[in-house]
Parts: C-alpha cells; structure tokens; sequence
C-alpha cells in the first residue's frame, strides 16, 4: 500500500509489515544486501519502498521474470538509480531464492 | 515511469567518436572500481533520515501562498484571519523579507551583457510567474500553518503575460520586467564566417533545433530546518538541505 495514502484506521484488523520490521526479522537481509552490492539506491528516499515491493514480489512470484519486476515496481519511483541496478538486485535474489529452493 | 531498457545500444562502430579510453590508467585509483558506500545499511533498513524526519526544539513551520497566475498586479493582501488561526506565529509579505533579505540577481559574469531582474525571496507588487511565494504564514506546526493559509485572501489584476519563447521579443507581448527594457535575457552571435554563402549554395531554407532546457531544476524535496544560537544571535547554527 502507499503509506502516505492509506490511513491508520484503514488497516484496523489487519497484519501491518514495515520496513523496520522486516530488518529486524532478517527475512529480506539477501534482498537488503543485494541492494547494497548493486548499488541500488543514491539517496534511499524510494528504498524503503522498493523493498517492500519486491519483497512481495519474492513471496508472490518467485518465478518472475526481468519484464515482470521491472512491471511489479513500476508504480515505485526512483530518482536516482535510472532502475537499472535496483532490477538487477530483484533478479539477482530471485534466482538465488529458486536456487536454494531448488537444492 | 521506469525508463525502458535500451536494448538498442550497440558496440561502439554504431556510434561515431566513442572509442574507449586508452590513456594510461595506472594512475588512476578510482575508475573502475566499486566504492564502498557505508551509510547504505541504514538506508535499506528505513533508518534514513530526511528533512520532514527533523523536529528541533521549538520548531516553526512555514507555508507559502503562492501566485496561480503567471502575470498579476497584487491589489491587497488580507491576511488579519490567518493571523487569528490557532498557532499561527507570523504571516509575512514579500516587502517584510526585503527589508532585511536583498534579491538576487542571477546574472553570469562569462555570459557579458546577460540581464536578470532582481529576484527577491517573495513577490512585492507583481507577481512573475505561477507558483511565486506571495505570503508566508508560519506555524507552530505544518498543519496549523496550512489551516491558516486557507484564510489568506489575495485580491490582483491580472496583467498580459509572456508565455511563449516564440513570442516573447514580439514587440505586442508585455514586456515582464520593463526596468530591463525587453524580454531578452541573453544574446551571442557566432560567425565564423561564408555562412551566407553556404546556405545559398545549398539551398537550405534554415531549420529549427529544439533543445532541452539547461536549467535543470530538481524537483525531488527541498527543505531547509533552521535553529538560530543565543537570542542575540541570529546565525543559523545547524541547516540541512
């Protein structure tokens, strides 16, 4: 969801992940790390958000392609990155993920 | 949007005048290699911290009312309601802050003969361009301020506006800044010569280039948190931008 959009209220009832929340459960540190490597983020205003993205994209289609993250985090803007890096770091984790899925 | 992939770029022979470097590198200690960047772990983890992130100590809020219209006269400003709001602090005009800010003028010392008119930080009698700072209301808080700023009232007579580039020299379109004489900011001729001739042997009837603009302005956030020193002191001790 857009947190700047989406009310407290509005998710009464429901489970709320954050950002904070998934560093400290450690479930997204491969991604976290994969964004660190690939130099994914200049000023990381967007990061939080892009991570959030495509930790749910990890979870719902860990069979994505390059097309489909690129279309998964289109409605995510970056200023700095030009998207290149932060979509070679979802692939990168997608395909390590099915890899040790796999073995 | 997401810039598409540019699958199109081929090996250099497609494009003229891009051979690579081949200087001597041994010199070099940077190209090439990947820098560390030890402030990234705190951004993945939601622990960056912005403008809007800061709240210093007895922090005020300012919000601007800003011009609609690209060329106006300011008849009246009533601003006595926003000035009755819950935590509002102060409302300023742009005459308050040129009594004690002088305007800026942009003008570039190799560019001989460029004219800019003085730029103050809020419109005084004239409003130039749509989105111009006419009134400051400040707050004790973002929300209050904007509250207040809906009871600023802003009485103008529109005045004729120049918004093409196209016309902007034509001697019926108003003229911005008459203290400038003209419309024209900036002028050179190069001419290295037999350009008459050429064009008449080729027969060309001339052409139009379009350029992207070359004033890049950003339009991530700006913010500016201030804290001043000793009540005797008005220096800005910490800023952020």
């Amino acid at each position: 969801v857009r947190g700047c959009l989406t009310l407290a209220v509005q998710a009464d009832g429901r489970h709320v992940d954050t950002i904070e929340g998934l560093s400290e459960t450690g479930e997204i540190k491969d991604l976290q790390a994969a964004f660190i490597r690939h130099n994914a983020l200049q000023c990381g205003f967007c990061t939080s958000g892009m991570l959030m993205a495509a930790s749910e994209l990890l979870t719902q289609q860990p069979n994505a392609n390059r097309e489909q993250v690129r279309e998964w985090i289109s409605g995510n803007y970056c200023r700095c990155t030009g998207y290149q890096a932060i979509v070679d770091a979802v692939c990168e984790v997608l395909e390590a993920r099915r890899q040790g899925a796999s073995a | 949007m997401n810039a598409p992939e540019n699958k199109f770029l081929q090996a250099s022979h497609d494009v003229p005048h891009a051979a690579p470097f081949t200087g001597d590198m041994a010199g070099a200690k940077h190209i090439g290699q990947a820098i560390p960047r030890p402030n990234l772990e705190r951004l993945v983890e939601g622990r960056g911290q912005y403008v809007d992130d800061i709240e210093l100590p007895r922090m005020a809020h300012v919000v601007y009312w800003r011009s609609p219209v690209a060329h106006a006269r300011i008849v009246h400003i009533e601003s006595a309601y926003a000035r009755m709001m819950p935590g509002v602090l102060a409302v300023y005009t742009g005459h308050d802050l040129a009594a004690i800010c002088k305007p800026w003028v942009a003008t570039l010392t190799h560019l001989a003969g460029i004219k800019s008119a003085p730029q103050y930080p809020m419109a005084l009698d004239r409003m130039h361009w749509q989105g111009e700072p006419v009134v400051a209301v400040v707050g004790k808080t973002r929300a209050e301020a904007e509250d207040a700023l809906q009871y600023i009232q802003v009485e103008w007579e529109d005045l004729p506006a120049a918004l093409d580039m196209n016309t902007a020299l034509n001697p019926t379109t108003a003229v911005i800044h008459p203290e400038l004489g003209d419309n024209l900011c900036f002028t050179r001729s190069l001419d290295t010569g037999g350009v008459d001739e050429a064009f008449a042997h080729r027969g060309h009837a001339g052409t139009s280039l379009s350029n992207c603009r070359l004033q890049p302005c950003q339009f991530t956030t700006h913010g500016l948190p201030l804290a001043t020193g000793a009540a005797h002191d008005a220096r800005p001790v910490c800023a952020s931008i």
